[in-house]
């Protein structure tokens, strides 16, 4: 039997199957052991790495003990898959504490700039209240600001949250489907991007009334548009438009955006990959992988960039993204 | 024969300590905060950027740059960069960390450059080395008190 552990520089386990070994406790004092005799044995080896240490035991296989070479192979072989499993956990928590960090630190700012500390001082929660609720008499406009502002951060928060339970816990997600006005869920969820649009320019228009309704699961629905947003917020050209027409159950958003090449059209949909155009924009490659994962949960994948459109070879050119819900 | 060397005599006066009393010095611009460019480089939103304009400073922000010797980094004298998300075009490998290298290799003393991350570990030994590159690093999400610190601090540093 093969049993490891692999735990970080502060001594948690981040994997293994060591609680199966039933000399476990034994062995945490000399984890560096070999004894073989009469055809049992049992070896133990740890290692320490820059960040992390594993720690490796065999039991009872004669061939593995009996080789020294073929040890060592096995060894290797744990030590390549552990130490990878250890750095995709660490790059994993190491963005999500990254993006709620920064969320935090900018409403924490925002709320900085609008009151100071001493302006929630009070002897009593309703001292505070009546401390902030003077300063907010003295200055609306900035504490409209500050609302708006924090309704923002809290749809990134949430879109954050929702799209990590979408990629690592998507089998557990209850699917709720409910009847909505599609236009009203589409305005709905595109206002947190007003700001960002008119700071481009660019100018969104319906082309179909509210009596409009589909079929979906409101979060998942607003994790799609998000993401989606998301996107066209930071590729779109500015002075330009973004068209919402919707026909025989089919939505299409059209903008002048970021050419997406042909060869890319099926690719940009899978975790990490961004279109050759957009690599001088910040981004991860994340949204669209998210967009789709939500789409799966809800049995509508059905999504695609019409590939008619990506011709020329301007920078921007007419992108139409089409959902079937 | 009185012999007076100046050379020798100028050098004593270099230190940070006596640098006021060196007569080179009396010539050279000081930074305050009236004077002194502050600029951001951060393709996220930064309120603190509005926090410190109220607070009476220079302060402009950009999402990226394209070359280090661009307008806005050549007229400030302080430069906080984010980690994570600039940089792209001069260090597609390291983003910002990168960025600030080139930064300090440009123009060494005379800004005083700020590396700043939400990322609660550095990845690897390289990133490291080039975060221990900048005047000094800190939370992207610390509030306008230690923004402020960090500039009195930079004021002082400014050659």
């Amino acid at each position: 039997m093969i049993y490891f552990q692999v735990k970080n520089s502060n001594g948690n386990i981040i994997a293994g199957n060591m609680h199966d070994f039933l000399r476990c406790k034994e062995f945490e004092k000399n984890k560096n052991y070999f004894n073989y005799r009469n055809g049992e044995g049992i070896k133990s080896v740890e290692e320490n790495f820059e960040d992390c240490s594993i720690w490796f035991v065999v039991e009872g296989r004669d061939d593995l003990l009996k080789s020294a070479k073929l040890f060592l192979k096995t060894l290797n072989v744990y030590k390549i898959a552990a130490l990878d499993v250890w750095r995709y956990h660490k790059t994993q928590i190491d963005s999500y504490s990254h993006t709620i960090t920064t969320i935090q630190g900018q409403i924490r700012q925002k709320i900085e700039g609008f009151a100071n500390d001493d302006k929630f001082y009070g002897d009593s929660y309703s001292d505070s209240i009546e401390s902030i609720s003077e300063h907010i008499k003295s200055d609306i406009m900035s504490a409209a600001d500050l609302i708006c502002y924090t309704h923002k951060r809290i749809n990134d928060l949430r879109a954050h949250l929702l799209g990590v339970e979408v990629v690592h816990a998507g089998e557990h997600y209850k699917v709720n489907f409910d009847k909505v006005s599609l236009k009203r869920a589409l305005l709905n969820q595109c206002t947190p991007f007003l700001c960002q649009f008119e700071e481009k320019s660019v100018n969104l228009r319906y082309f179909f009334d509210e009596k409009y309704e589909i079929d979906v699961d409101k979060n998942m629905f607003s994790l799609i548009m998000y993401n989606f947003f998301s996107n066209a917020v930071k590729y779109t050209k500015p002075n330009s438009e973004l068209r919402f027409q919707y026909k025989q159950g089919c939505l299409d958003i059209s903008m002048i955006s970021l050419k997406i090449e042909k060869s890319e059209i099926g690719e940009i949909f899978n975790e990490g990959v961004r279109g050759k155009h957009s690599l001088e924009t910040s981004g991860k490659g994340v949204g669209l992988f998210v967009l789709k994962k939500a789409l799966e949960l809800m049995g509508k994948d059905n999504m695609y960039i019409d590939p008619e459109y990506s011709r020329g070879d301007n920078e921007y050119v007419e992108n139409h993204f089409k959902f079937i819900f | 024969m009185f012999n007076f060397n100046f050379f020798k005599f100028e050098n004593n006066f270099n230190s940070d300590l006596f640098s006021s009393l060196n007569p080179l010095n009396f010539f050279k611009k000081r930074y305050t905060k009236d004077n002194v460019n502050i600029l951001f480089i951060d393709d996220d939103d930064m309120p603190v950027v509005d926090n410190l304009k109220r607070s009476g400073y220079k302060v402009k922000k950009v999402r990226d740059i394209k070359n280090v010797d661009d307008a806005e980094v050549k007229n400030a004298q302080i430069i906080f960069v984010d980690f994570d998300g600039v940089g792209r075009c001069i260090s597609p490998q390291h983003q910002g960390a990168g960025l600030v290298q080139e930064l300090k290799t440009k123009y060494g003393t005379t800004k005083y450059v700020v590396l700043y991350t939400s990322q609660i570990s550095l990845p690897t030994d390289t990133i490291i080395k080039l975060f221990n590159e900048a005047d000094d690093r800190m939370r992207k999400d610390s509030d306008v008190t230690d923004f402020n610190i960090q500039i009195r601090k930079a004021l002082s540093k400014i050659k």
